[in-house]
């Protein structure tokens, strides 16, 4: 049996084992690497930082709190504890002292009252012995008699014995109670010093549990699962939703996982703080603030200021929300947890590392930082990319398209009316409910030959800004891509041709096309005269007459668009107009705009047949002769003939072309070529043209433009460019920053691009400013496909939607040239010197009057004149019922009261009318107030009247009138009514001059009056001092002496159309102008 | 006796008054005053000089303001539109626009330190400007930040007092009651802040709100004086209603009376 | 240094890449294994078609350059010889190899893509194949020369040695395992998974790639009608692959490596495996960038990049650009010369039986040697199609729309 010989082993075990052990070595090094590369999660490096300069900023509160408890406040504490303790000890002694010298005093007393009730008894006895004695006629009864009076004496003397012996007793009681008192109280300060020392110990031991602390368990890595200090927050949005076009998912937005204090208020940067402290100090002094959150308010102010003034300047991701009053706040509109975040900003919302969440830089500058400091890249396929932060409000669209003005969203509402203002929708399709039905936003061109000349028409459209520097129209010709710099000169010299043959063609068309009618002169008039009417019935609300304004910097200047309110660019800019203008025609267009066509913007001003003749001659006065300087060279009959041909030859073959092109005449060339050019540059989609009746917008659809895909965006060759006023822009690869750039430079994106001449961009160059472009970037790339769930939309509830109609109009009609609607307006501010001649503030309207009567005054202005002596005059807007009542439902709405309530038959108490007519003499209302019939003798001077209150019956809403006698100037800041009851300043109670006048001596008969009317003196003071009650009583009062029925609104009269009903059949507009003209008919044969 | 009275009737408004006190904005004090009591609380805000406390070494600028060619006639102001007004004057009062002597003597004009940037002594005796006449008196005057203004209506017909500052809170009081007060305070500089009456729209003040009490207005001789100015180099700058302002640097020594004057043109 | 770059770039355009990788993977396999010389039957053949391409070179001149390069490698593994399979040499390429990788990573653009996440792995795994296959040739040359020399393959050798399960089976699985383990955490901390946007199926990603190991048929797309690429080839490769053990019944070389034995079965599945297949994978991983366009490795995706596309089918250009006449109307009449092609490459086999392939048709017998045949040919069909698009922009041979039929 021979041992098995050894089988060898295929490997040297020993190295295997070495192997073995390296490699668990290594196995074991990366299982520690996983578990740090998770530790050192970008989003946990921002939490661990925050909760180190938190805890920093608490230990340093409390330093603080320290310090000043230590050094003054403990100091004084303790020696007032110190002493006070002395003085307890003191007291005490005191006390002890006193209550001996009590318990002697009681003693005493005792013993006094003893002695004087047992004297008395004998007192008594005595009495009965002595007069016994005396009846009986006993022997020695004087003797008894004497010792009567003797003890009667003795009583006597011990009553005042015990007097002073209680009085003393009592004494050394007060004493004693009032010792017992002040122990009492010193015990208390020092209970409060022990309490404030107790509550820093407690936030001290608060700072000890923010300090990430790696000896605590849940601090170490991988063992901080128990309870871990850094962990990822979210927010689940479920109505709020992401929509993938096939399924909705909710949103989860992690995004307070870095930004930690987003709704902690107290982390604001400095100038947010200092931003938001102003914000909370006006509305403090404006009693804006119901009294239950005033002391929470201070608290908040002392914050703000605090940060505000601290040394350390926090940045995100670290910062509060700057406006929490609005978002996140969980008292705001939107709160966080109902919201989440990228509702509005967009972005990933569940990424929690910076260069995945989506963020978008607002500059090259920001992009740079970024990459340097995150790592940042653009995410091509990130759909909903944040909105960079000059664009935020562009989020509001998504849920508040259905609003005119979105509440405390200034830009965006701006950038909305800017849209309706520039008629963006004319050429761009916008499927929103607020760009619908909306009037075209130029005139109507097919009466153009009834107002100017085509030479004007052709430099017109060749610079309109050479002719009006702040006009809305567009520059459609000369541009970059055509005659830039950037064109070859050859290219260049040959579109210079083509442009100006574009120009000829165009205006050929539109005064072929257009009507003839021929209006009659209208009255000479006073060029002075009608400068002062322009100024004083409000045209310059809707009109700029100025070509140049004063520049604080840069002295006289061009004027620009965004020199002026929106509203005042609404009109034309006057300049020009005798250059410009037939003046027969201007004056009937002043007489009844809508004589001249039906959809015209501008209301009628009910001018008298002379004020409009005086208008007119002013207005011819406005010249620009350099303008119409030269003869309008003849167009390049080469150019004409090449650009019709490219229009034939899409329906023709190029022989076939020709062939038509030989036989037919310039004229008809220009024709043609006008048509299609005018279907080219879409001109239709801003003015109403003969022919053009049903053409289709030409522009791109923006109703979800900002959902467009970043591919879809031709960014052409360009970086860097140089915009129309000089500015030097660069192009981000963002949507934003396309749209802004094709604002800023429409045609930029052909730059260094081979294109024919047909192919070229062709929208046209607005010249908006930095700040314009903005404001319609953000509405262009708010308009997205997002949704939200239908409970979330804004404004959707019937009665809402009425309100934005009627609003829409507001806006439509420029009410706010001359009125205040939500808060802004007034623009006509500007041209009145005397803030007394401005037009009513409609802010309070829809409470202050009654909805009748506004319907009433809709239609009609002239049914009632409440304050006869402004000049600007309500024009007349011929509103149909329906928007009239629209505009009505909106103010009854906006005021919060019902829309259908005639309040006009109530009829009020005698007596709270006897007494208002007494305090309305006392205030003297009817010194300013006329025809209250009073018998203050009212004033002739008109400036300083006040409206008639016999309207208010009928005008005003009942419930309204008190609100206004009470606290006019908080209604509308800056009103001529006086505040005759105003607040008091710590209290915010309205307080009353009546007692006071009472009490004068000057009211004596107002007194007597008075006093007829009520039980008692001090019932009537008690009431006189009461300004609620006071003001309702005015109110009865007002309301006994007002009518109680008005005119009804007549239908609206026009001025009836004053041309020749057949108007004669126009000579070719074109034999007027060097266009085609003879040559034009030899270019034929 | 008399004191019997007004004590009386100071005390039925006092409760409000208290409240009031200290609240800086919107303040709702009454305080009557008869015909004859005058300004016992207010000072004259005419020389405000001596609301400025003395200063060891200050020095005092003395002035006079004068109108080259001819001052444009004064309107007369029709009062007839409130007999209460009109009653009290016998000759027709004339605007107060510009109140120039037969010298060209300026009135009303507001000289005043633009650029004092040292310690500002508070204001000590409250200001006061009153209405008499259906005037303001005065017409121009400067009040310190801060400083109490006491408004005042001597007349026996309704005035409102509207402020119509841009950086101060505007306010706007009715005083239907004769002798009736109210007490205002503005707390940021400001120059000028018009006050007007709606009631008689041909009333106007003009007051300067300045962080401290180095001003003056012009009177009748076109004379005006700023005391205890401490010794250094400032900027002067003169206010006029209609024609506007001018400026001159000025350097004043310890205990120096520094001579100034502005002259304004006419048209 | 651009220069290269560009060369290569425009070398790269597939046809060449993909003739040059062919041949020069058919020499060294057939010259060196089977230990030509230059002077060897495969050696002149080779020779042969590098000098035409250097004369075609002279009309059109990537071929020219091509045809260099190539005799060039040619002539370096002619000097060579079985030196190629030495360990030493085996490095030295593999050196160079990584060198010129790595220098390449240099360039801005070869490294976005090399470098991508999803990338990387690919990368790797080219060089493993490089290596493998290498090793493997190495192994048969090896056992090649011992047959030869009257031994037995290594592999034989040790054949019925014993091994204990522990340690030497069990231990060294461990040791992988935790190696493996080791490499997957390095990777998976190295190019993390990123947590990406929410898909959308609306806004398709531009290239839209296949899964990596599925774009060498959609790189296939390029060149057939759909239903071929998309339905027919890949079934055949599955039917292929399927009926192999049927075909091959060469008992030799079984459980050792060797070529000599069986040098067509291990050409063909090399040439199927590593030319068709793997180098497809490539092409459409690293050489298709966006629009599907064929993009240099030096070169930038440039999503705007247009290309003429100028294919026409057979039909037109005999009938329009030979005959100078319309194409004739009823189909079978335009397309009888592509179905005639067909129909003749489909032929061949028969022919081939008769003539050179005589003895693969007795060894193997009618049926398997059809089977293969027409197996071998489907193979083939592929790179001649590249070859036609890529040089002469041949569409379809066959294009008969009436019945969605192209080939």
């Amino acid at each position: 049996m021979k041992p098995q010989e050894p089988i060898p082993h295929n490997y040297r075990i020993s190295t295997l084992n070495k192997i073995f052990a390296l490699s668990s070595l290594a196995l074991l090094a990366l299982v520690g690497g996983m578990v740090l590369y998770d530790y050192t999660r970008g989003w946990k490096g921002f939490q661990q930082e925050f909760l180190r300069v938190q805890g920093e900023r608490i230990e340093e509160e409390l330093e603080a709190a320290r310090q000043a408890t230590d050094e003054e406040e403990l100091r004084r504490i303790d020696a007032r504890m110190r002493e006070s303790e002395a003085e307890i000890a003191r007291e005490r002694v005191a006390l002890a002292r006193t209550e001996d010298d009590l318990r002697d005093w009681e003693g005493t007393h005792y013993r006094a009252d003893q002695d004087f009730r047992f004297a008395k008894a004998v007192l008594d006895a005595l009495r009965y012995e002595a007069e016994v004695a005396a009846l009986q006629k006993s022997s020695g009864w004087e003797g008894r008699q004497r010792e009567f009076r003797e003890q009667n004496v003795k009583v006597e003397r011990l009553k005042l014995v015990l007097e002073d012996v209680t009085a003393s007793r009592d004494a050394a009681m007060g004493r004693r109670d009032g010792l017992l008192a002040r122990i009492a109280e010193v015990e208390q300060v020092r209970k409060g010093m022990l309490a404030d020392i107790e509550r820093l110990e407690t936030q001290l031991r608060l700072v000890d549990a923010w300090t990430p602390e790696f000896l605590l368990l849940n601090k170490v890595p991988l063992l901080d699962f128990v309870a871990p200090t850094l962990k990822i927050e979210q927010v689940v949005v479920s109505d709020m939703f992401i929509d993938l076009n096939y399924l909705r998912m909710p949103r989860v937005d992690r995004c307070m996982t870095c930004h930690q204090a987003i709704d902690r208020p107290g982390w604001e940067s400095k100038e947010e703080a200092e931003r938001l402290t102003g914000e909370l100090e006006n509305r403090l002094e404006n009693f804006e603030i119901p009294s239950g959150q005033i002391a929470d308010v201070r608290a908040r102010l002392e914050q703000l200021r605090e940060t505000a003034s601290a040394n350390r300047n926090l940045n995100n991701p670290y910062r509060t929300h700057p406006r929490l009053d609005v978002f996140v706040g969980s008292a705001s509109p939107h709160p966080l947890l109902e919201y989440g975040c990228t509702v509005c900003h967009r972005g990933l919302d569940r990424a929690t590392d910076f260069a995945r969440a989506g963020h978008t830089p607002s500059s090259a500058d920001q992009e740079h930082a970024w990459r340097e400091k995150y790592g940042w890249k653009p995410q091509q396929f990130l759909e909903t990319p944040m909105f960079p932060r000059q664009y935020f409000e562009a989020a509001c669209v998504k849920c508040h398209s259905g609003q005119a003005f979105v509440p405390a969203g200034e830009e965006i509402s701006l950038g909305t009316q800017m849209v309706e203002l520039y008629g963006c929708f004319g050429c761009h399709k916008i499927a929103a409910w607020r760009f619908q039905d909306l009037r075209k936003p130029g005139p109507d061109l097919r009466a153009i030959a009834e107002k100017t000349t085509p030479e004007w028409a052709i430099r017109w459209l060749a610079d309109p800004r050479a002719f009006r520097a702040t006009t809305r129209m567009p520059s459609f010709f000369y541009q970059r891509n055509v005659t830039g710099p950037g064109i070859p000169a050859d290219e260049r010299a040959a579109n210079l041709g083509r442009q100006n043959a574009e120009i000829h063609a165009i205006v050929s068309y539109l005064f072929e096309s257009s009507s003839r009618r021929v209006w009659p002169d209208g009255p000479p008039g006073d060029p002075e005269r009608g400068a002062a009417l322009v100024e004083q019935v409000g045209c310059l609300g809707c009109h700029v007459a100025q070509e140049t304004v004063e520049d604080p910097e840069s002295g006289v200047r061009t004027a620009r668009r965004d020199d002026f309110p929106l509203e005042r660019n609404y009109g034309f800019n006057l300049v020009g107009t005798g250059t410009k203008s037939d003046p027969a025609w201007v004056y009937h267009w002043l007489k009844n705009p809508q004589n001249y066509y039906a959809a015209a913007p501008m209301p009628d001003l009910r001018l008298t047949d002379a004020e409009a003749a005086d208008i007119t001659a002013w207005l011819m006065t406005l010249r620009k002769p350099e303008f119409t300087g030269a003869a309008v060279p003849p167009p390049d009959r080469g150019a004409v003939r090449e650009l019709t041909r490219t229009y034939l030859i899409t329906s023709m073959t190029e022989r076939e072309a020709d062939a038509r092109l030989d036989a037919m005449p310039l004229r008809e060339q220009l024709l043609l070529l006008g048509q299609r050019s005018i279907e080219k540059y879409g001109c239709f989609g801003c003015h109403d043209i003969e022919g053009f009746e049903d053409a289709k917008p030409i522009g791109t659809e923006l109703t979800t433009e900002g959902s467009k895909h970043i591919h879809l965006f031709d960014f052409g060759f360009v970086h860097d460019y140089e915009a129309h006023d000089g500015k030097e822009e660069h192009v981000l690869h963002t949507v934003p920053s396309w749209v802004y750039t094709k604002l800023r430079a429409p045609r930029v994106w052909d730059d260094e691009r081979e294109k024919t001449y047909q192919d070229k961009l062709k929208m046209p160059n607005f010249h908006f400013t930095e700040a314009e472009a903005e404001a319609l970037t953000a509405v262009v790339i708010g308009m997205t496909k997002d949704r939200v769930a239908e409970a979330r939309i804004a404004a959707r509830s019937s009665s809402d939607r009425l309100r934005e109609e009627g609003l829409k109009l507001v806006s439509q009609n420029n009410c706010r040239a001359c009125h205040v609607v939500e808060g802004s307006g007034q623009a006509i501010e500007a041209t009145l010197e005397d803030p007394a001649m401005l037009p009513p503030d409609l802010g309070p309207e829809g409470a202050r009057v009654q909805s009748d009567w506004l319907f009433n005054f809709l239609k009609d202005p002239t049914v009632m004149t409440m304050r006869p002596w402004l000049s600007a005059r309500m024009p007349t807007f011929h509103f149909t019922d329906s928007e009239a009542d629209r505009i009505v439902r909106y103010f009854a709405a906006d005021g919060g009261v019902p829309t259908f309530a005639t309040d006009a038959g109530i009829e009020p108490h005698p007596e709270s009318v006897a007494v208002g007519g007494v305090v309305f003499d006392m205030l003297r209302c009817a010194q300013c107030h006329p025809g209250s019939g009073s018998d203050i003798p009212t004033t002739t001077d008109l400036a300083s009247l006040a409206p008639n209150l016999q309207y208010s019956r009928v005008r005003l809403r009942h419930e309204w009138i008190p609100e206004w006698i009470l606290r006019p100037n908080e209604i509308v800041p800056g009103t001529r009514m006086p505040t005759n009851f105003p607040r008091d300043a710590e209290t915010g109670e309205y307080t009353s001059p009546l007692t006071l006048a009472l009490g004068s001596p000057q009211f004596g008969s107002h007194r007597q009056r008075l006093l007829g009317h009520f039980g008692s003196e001090e019932e009537m003071m008690q009431v006189m001092a009461d300004a609620p009650r006071v003001s309702r009583h005015l109110r009865n009062y007002i309301w006994s002496i007002g009518m109680t029925t008005m005119r009804q609104a007549l239908p609206s009269t026009g001025e009836p159309p004053p041309f020749l009903t057949e108007p004669p059949r126009p000579q070719p507009a074109l034999q007027s102008t060097s266009i085609g003209g003879p040559e034009a008919r030899s270019a034929g044969q | 006796m008399i004191w019997k009275r007004i004590a009386t009737l100071l005390l039925i408004p006092a409760l409000p008054a208290m409240l009031a006190c200290g609240g800086g904005g919107e303040t709702a004090a009454y305080t009557y005053e008869d015909e004859d009591g005058q300004a016992r609380a207010a000072s004259d805000t005419g020389a405000p000089a001596q609301a400025a406390p003395a200063v060891a070494d200050a020095a005092t600028v003395i002035g006079a303001v004068r109108l080259n060619g001819t001052p444009p006639p004064a309107p007369a102001i029709q009062m007839a539109a409130d007999p209460a007004c009109h009653a009290v004057h016998q000759t027709p009062v004339r605007s107060e626009e510009v109140v120039a002597g037969p010298g060209g003597e300026l009135a009303n004009v507001f000289v005043y330190v633009k650029d004092y940037a040292g310690a500002a002594p508070r204001p000590t005796a409250p200001a006061l400007l009153d209405q008499k006449g259906c005037q303001y008196i005065p017409h121009v005057s400067g009040v310190q930040v801060g400083q109490t203004i006491q408004i005042r209506n001597s007349d026996p017909t309704l005035h409102n007092v509207h402020a119509l500052p841009k950086v101060n809170r505007e306010f706007n009081i009715g005083q239907p009651v004769q002798g009736m007060v109210s007490e205002k305070v503005f707390d940021r500089p400001e120059v000028m802040v018009r006050i007007k009456c709606d009631v008689h729209n041909w009333m106007n003040s003009y007051m300067g709100v300045l962080p401290h009490p180095y001003f003056g207005t012009s009177d009748t001789q076109g004379a005006f004086r700023i005391a205890n100015l401490p010794p250094g180099t400032y900027t002067l700058e003169a206010w006029h209603e209609k024609y506007g302002t001018q400026t001159q640097q000025l350097t004043v020594g310890p205990n120096e009376q520094k001579e100034v004057s502005f002259t304004f043109d006419a048209s | 240094m651009e220069t290269i770059k560009n060369l290569i770039n425009l070398l790269s355009g597939a046809a060449f890449s993909f003739l040059y990788l062919s041949f020069l993977f058919a020499f060294v396999v057939w010259f060196n294994l089977m230990d030509g010389t230059l002077r060897s039957r495969a050696g002149r053949a080779f020779l042969t078609i590098g000098i035409a391409f250097v004369v075609t070179g002279l009309f059109f001149f990537p071929l020219m350059v091509l045809g260099v390069a190539y005799l060039a490698t040619m002539f370096i593994l002619a000097h060579l010889g079985p030196r190629l399979w030495d360990g030493k040499v085996g490095l030295i390429i593999l050196g160079t190899v990584g060198v010129a990788f790595a220098f390449s990573m240099l360039d801005p653009d070869f490294f976005l893509i090399a470098a991508k996440p999803d990338n990387v792995p690919i990368a790797a795994m080219i060089f493993l194949l490089g290596i493998f296959t290498w090793v493997a040739l190495r192994k048969a040359y090896l056992n090649d020369r011992q047959i030869a020399a009257g031994g037995i393959p290594w592999e034989k050798s040790e054949g019925d040695e014993k091994l204990f399960t522990w340690p030497d089976l069990v231990y060294t699985e461990l040791l992988c395992m935790i190696l493996l383990t080791v490499l997957m955490i390095v990777w998976s901390l190295a190019l993390p998974a990123p947590l990406e946007e929410a898909a959308n199926p609306t806004t398709s990603p531009n290239p839209a790639k296949a899964p990596w190991y599925f774009l060498g048929l959609q790189e296939m797309l390029v060149y057939f009608d759909p239903w071929l690429a998309g339905v027919f080839l890949p079934t055949m490769i599955i039917i292929g692959l399927m009926a192999i053990p049927y075909i091959d019944t060469n008992p030799k070389g079984s459980g050792y490596y060797s070529f000599r034995e069986r040098k067509w079965e291990i050409g063909l599945f090399l040439y199927g495996f590593l030319v068709l297949w793997s180098f497809l994978i490539i092409t459409g991983t690293f050489l298709r960038g966006p629009n599907w366009n064929f993009f240099g490795p030096y070169e930038f995706w440039d999503p705007n990049k247009l290309v003429p596309l100028v294919n026409v089918n057979l039909s037109e250009l005999i009938w329009v650009k030979l005959f100078g006449v319309a194409l004739p109307k009823f189909w079978l009449v335009r397309e009888i010369f592509g179905l005639a092609i067909v129909a003749a490459y489909f032929s061949l086999p028969p022919l081939l039986a008769r003539g050179p392939f005589r003895r693969f048709y007795l060894k193997m017998g009618p049926a398997r040697y059809y089977v293969g045949a027409i197996l071998f040919l489907m193979m083939l069909s592929l790179p001649i199609k590249m070859v036609l698009r890529w040089l002469f922009n041949l569409k379809y041979i066959v294009a008969i729309q009436e019945f969605f039929f192209n080939i």
